[in-house]
């Protein structure tokens, strides 16, 4: 197999791996925290878990997938061969070894922190050195974005940059910057005192550095969605993107507005004033517009394709599309679950409507309703349609495709929903167990039960998909594959202004942003007196 | 920053309307947020743009006004968790210590481990604790006969070498590590006490005991239980609840055996004491 | 949203200016909703002074119970004299102190936390008082409850291996009946 094959297929193979026995923990921990009898049913093996299930899932499955991704969009657009291959190579293994360090003392239990590890809480040094590593590893894929896309620009001077790799790139920069938040408080804060050179810590100076990636992150999660969206369903459905400039001013707004609106994060927290939280509550509702455009050019581009195959009528279009593909199945689907998804984040960033669902099960299900399921089944789709380029063999069977989507779909609805409705009637969230023998939490037995089922689902959807890859993987290698095409839009322009076919300008805005909207609250800690605390650890690390 | 063709940002379009958008979405958010809504507040807002920046800001500018007159605090223990004090609570020579220590057999036995049940076992236990109520016992923040004088004649490195020593010790295990998840530990267990002592009881609000005291738990001061005599547990519980033992550090104690029953008191340190819960 | 073929329909299914016009509309739709969402809350903010916690306090966590306004007994409700209540608690691994607390209702009340040890977090069940406890930083939230009965109040940010069952209660009473309690009892929930 070629090798610039090869790196996006490791890079996905990676990622799967990891997610499959994720998927199983987070069943697990369903259970634990229904009333049904579950094996080893021990707090402490709870919190391990949910420690191990979220930094998988918000720190390896979706990093290695979006680099996979990326190298998978840079090969296609120079022409099969991407440059750096080497460096993408050893940025692959810097991460896959970080991931290992940092699983070690999660499953050793000595470092039950989460995945947000909020000081003064302390794990085990070497599960943040794992998290380093893996973020290390993704910033070489970062710089080979950039040195792509600039390449692809010398070889093609004044046209526009086909709008994948253009997304991609813009996905890369956003990662970047956005990281340095928890990198920051990773590497000045927490190491040393996880490694005993330090002995006390800023709690509110942590929790700001870290609400800087926090919220970022899941655009960083979005984009290989959104650039399925737009680049490869129109295609998979046979007809043609509705606006190309409008798929570029959407990133472009992702990429200037994702960073500087996480202290929406810290509505409840003591160590802001109301000011910033309202500027960052101003500037959230900026973020929220290029969803909301996408999902018109989205709705616009299918029913395009509809039309063209004949659908007729207000709504005939709908029917008439290929439902049998699975990338367009993924994108419909994704798209009726973005709508409640996207919902439940303008309540969460209404700091008035925040204060009832802040920190309870509702937040947990928020996030998995519009990560795990309007952007992780497009994952899915991504993976189907890069299959077979990048093994040389087809897809076992797209009925099988299209049937664990349809699974997953309803995995996550019957998941989400009943959490969605225990949040609001006060479930806490990080709880290992509930004591239903409380009649006000007996209310709430019946929807985790609903979760667990949902979760059941969506775990059988998971072996699936797996199986489905596993077998394509030893078919028969197909005679000829075509490429990979992206969809041409409606009006394909032969230029595009400066300013949507590059980053530099917008860079600039971003940072700008940032400091104007992070440089008080986090310059203030350096003035204010006496918060620092000591780290506590819950298995006696750092007392030595 | 150049637009099309090297035009400078204000001669671009897309660069002009952007930054001329940016600005004034910046200018209301900034304007709303300090000098609008930080003026509407229940009881006394503030009453100038400068008060308002700083409300906004998050300064302290109202005053608080205490309720009658401050009481003289009641201290609890003189103990502060800073560096210096584990430093030195941990930098005990166990050599020296266990010179010491001799006069320490008659009360806790020859090796730490006492068959006198209302008389605690110190081997094995955290440096930091057998320190902490030393200082206490010195202190008199914790009183009891014959450890008061007792405490009072050592000084604090003697009391960090005693501690050194006793922790070199096999008996109560160490609290913190991991522990090997077994089944049983949650809400569903049948047994109240192992229910108590690993889930708790948050219809209370009782944390389980094992999340400070062990097996594979730690929190800083909270001794080890396992194996440690039933009587002294027992008796320690009703002193915290009746208030008569009062030096644990914000309250923790106090609050919880304040909220058990005898019944439980007793089911728990029995099965502390028996071993049943041990770290596999 | 100008390109070189601004008017031009090189795929025969819409015109690029159909196009842009189209966009355009949904742009200016879209911006107004969010301008209409944005307005409500800075309303409410405005009309029923819903605000976030402000107060950037900061406290040393580990002589909390040596002095300053968090030594223990001077915990729970104290009556301020304008007559607004001042509950002071402290959140630590695994639990409120005091554990619970009783307070009348249709009175302005101060919620004041600090935490000796880590983040916890709190929230009285039914109601919207939901905040963070940062150790080194004093959180203040002030509400009113305007029904009487027995609250749950949860720890709400994860603290350690005790933190599901870390749970205080707040107590409001009818304005007689609380100022019937003897001082002690506003700490220890005299009436069940």
């Amino acid at each position: 197999m070629e090798r610039s094959r090869l790196l996006p297929l490791a890079h996905f193979i990676t990622a799967f791996l990891c997610f499959l026995p994720a998927i199983c923990l987070g069943v697990w921990q369903m259970l634990m925290r229904s009333p049904l009898p579950v094996p080893v049913d021990d707090p402490n093996a709870y919190y391990a878990s949910v420690t191990a299930h979220g930094s998988i899932m918000a720190y390896v499955f979706p990093t290695l997938f979006a680099m996979g991704f990326g190298y998978a969009i840079a090969s296609s657009a120079m022409g099969g061969v991407m440059r750096g291959e080497k460096w993408a190579w050893v940025g692959f293994f810097v991460s896959v070894v970080g991931t290992v360090i940092a699983i070690v003392p999660i499953a050793e239990g000595r470092s039950s922190v989460l995945y947000t590890f909020y000081p003064t809480l302390i794990g085990s040094p070497w599960y943040y050195v794992g998290l380093v590593l893996v973020i290390l590893g993704s910033y070489f894929w970062i710089a080979l974005m950039v040195i792509n896309m600039r390449a692809w620009k010398q070889a093609n001077p004044g046209k526009p940059v086909p709008l994948a790799l253009f997304a991609i790139t813009a996905c890369a920069i956003l990662w970047g910057w956005t990281a340095l938040g928890a990198a920051a408080e990773v590497l000045f804060q927490i190491l040393p005192v996880a490694f005993g050179w330090r002995h006390t810590i800023d709690a509110g100076l942590a929790r700001t550095l870290f609400s800087i990636t926090l919220h970022a992150i899941v655009y960083f999660w979005l984009f290989p969605t959104y650039i399925a969206y737009y680049t490869l369903m129109p295609q998979a459905a046979g007809a043609r993107l509705y606006s190309d400039t409008m798929g570029r001013i959407a990133f472009i707004l992702f990429l200037v507005f994702s960073i500087p609106v996480g202290m929406h994060h810290l509505f409840m927290d003591p160590e802001h004033g109301s000011g910033f939280k309202f500027v960052q509550s101003v500037l959230t509702f900026m973020v929220v517009l290029p969803t909301l455009l996408t999902v018109f050019t989205i709705c616009a581009s299918l029913e395009i394709a509809g039309r063209m195959r004949g659908g007729k009528g207000l709504f005939g279009w709908i029917r008439a599309l290929p439902w049998g593909e699975p990338m367009v199945l993924a994108v419909g689907l994704s798209l009726l679950l973005l709508g409640p998804g996207g919902f439940g984040g303008l309540i969460n960033m209404s700091f008035a409507m925040n204060a009832m669902v802040h920190n309870t099960s509702w937040v947990t299900a928020h996030f998995h309703l519009i990560f795990g399921g309007a952007v992780v089944i497009v994952y899915f789709a991504i993976a189907y349609e890069l299959w077979p380029r990048l093994t040389g063999r087809p897809l076992v069977s797209k009925t099988l495709a299209c049937s664990q989507l349809w699974l997953w779909f309803w995995g996550i609805l019957i998941t989400t929903v009943p959490w969605h409705i225990a949040g609001l009637m006060g479930q806490p969230r990080r709880y290992a167990i509930f004591d239903y023998s409380d009649p006000l939490v007996a209310k709430t037995g019946l929807l985790t039960i609903l979760s667990v089922v949902g979760g059941i689902v969506l775990l059988c959807s998971v072996i699936l998909f797996s199986y489905v890859l596993v077998r394509s993987f030893f078919a028969p290698l197909a005679e000829f594959m075509p490429p990979v095409r992206y969809a041409l839009a409606v009006n394909p322009p032969a230029s595009v202004p400066k300013l949507l076919n590059g980053f530099g300008f917008w860079t600039i805005v971003l940072l700008a942003l940032l400091l104007i909207s992070y440089g008080y609250p986090i310059g203030q800690f350096f003035f204010l007196r006496g918060q620092d605390s000591p780290g506590y650890s819950l298995t006696r690390e750092l007392v030595r | 920053m150049s637009g099309e063709n090297g035009k400078t940002w204000f001669q671009d379009a897309w660069a002009f309307t952007a930054i001329c958008v940016l600005s004034g979405v910046m200018v209301m958010a900034f304007g709303i947020g300090f000098l609008v809504l930080p003026r509407f507040q229940r009881g006394r807002g503030p009453s100038s743009t400068r008060d308002a920046i700083h409300q906004a800001l998050g300064f302290h500018t109202h005053e608080k006004a205490i309720g009658g007159p401050q009481p003289a605090p009641r201290i609890p223990t003189y103990v502060v968790w800073n560096e210096s004090t584990i430093h030195q609570a941990l930098s005990g020579d166990a050599k020296r210590g266990e010179f010491i220590a001799i006069n320490c057999v008659a009360c806790h036995g020859e090796k730490g481990m006492t068959s006198q049940t209302w008389i605690p076992n110190l081997a094995g236990i955290d440096p930091l604790v057998v320190y902490k109520q030393l200082d206490d016992f010195r202190s008199g923040t914790r009183v009891s006969g014959p450890m008061s004088a007792i405490a009072q004649s050592l000084t604090a490195q003697q009391t960090a070498d005693v501690a050194a020593y006793y922790a070199s010790l096999p008996g109560v295990p160490q609290t913190g590590g991991g522990r090997i998840p077994r089944s049983g530990r949650s809400y569903r267990s049948n047994d109240a006490t192992e229910r108590l002592i690993f889930a708790g009881d948050p219809k209370r609000g009782i944390a389980g005991c094992a999340a400070c005291h062990g097996p594979g738990a730690h929190r800083l001061g909270a001794p080890g239980l396992a194996r440690q005599n039933a009587a002294y547990i027992e008796q320690q519980l009703h002193d915290f609840a009746q208030g008569s033992r009062a030096n644990d550090m914000n309250m923790p104690m106090r609050t919880l055996a304040g909220m058990l029953t005898e019944d439980e008191m007793h089911a728990v340190a029995a099965a502390y004491s028996s071993g049943m819960v041990e770290a596999k | 949203m100008a390109n070189s073929n601004s008017n031009e329909n090189v795929s025969g299914i819409l015109s690029e200016k159909v196009i842009t016009r189209t966009e355009r509309r949904w742009f200016f739709v879209m911006a107004s909703v969010l301008g209409i969402m944005l307005a409500v809350i800075v309303l409410t903010g405005v009309a029923q002074m819903l605000h976030p916690l402000s107060d950037v306090e900061t406290i040393n966590p580990t002589t909390l119970h040596l002095r300053g306004e968090f030594v223990e007994n001077n915990l729970g409700a104290a009556v301020e004299p304008d007559g607004s209540i001042t509950v002071r608690m402290l959140a630590e691994q695994y639990m409120f102190v005091p554990e619970c607390v009783a307070i009348p209702v249709s009175t302005l009340v101060h919620f004041r936390l600090t935490s000796p040890d880590v983040t916890h977090g709190f929230f009285v069940g039914n109601t919207n008082t939901n905040a963070m406890v940062v150790p080194g930083f004093i959180t203040d939230v002030r509400t009113q409850f305007e029904h009487t009965g027995n609250y749950k109040m949860p720890c709400d940010e994860f603290c350690g291996y005790g933190h599901h069952g870390m749970a205080a209660r707040v107590v409001v009473l009818s304005k007689e009946e609380f100022k019937n309690l003897r001082p002690g009892e506003k700490v220890s929930c005299g009436a069940q």
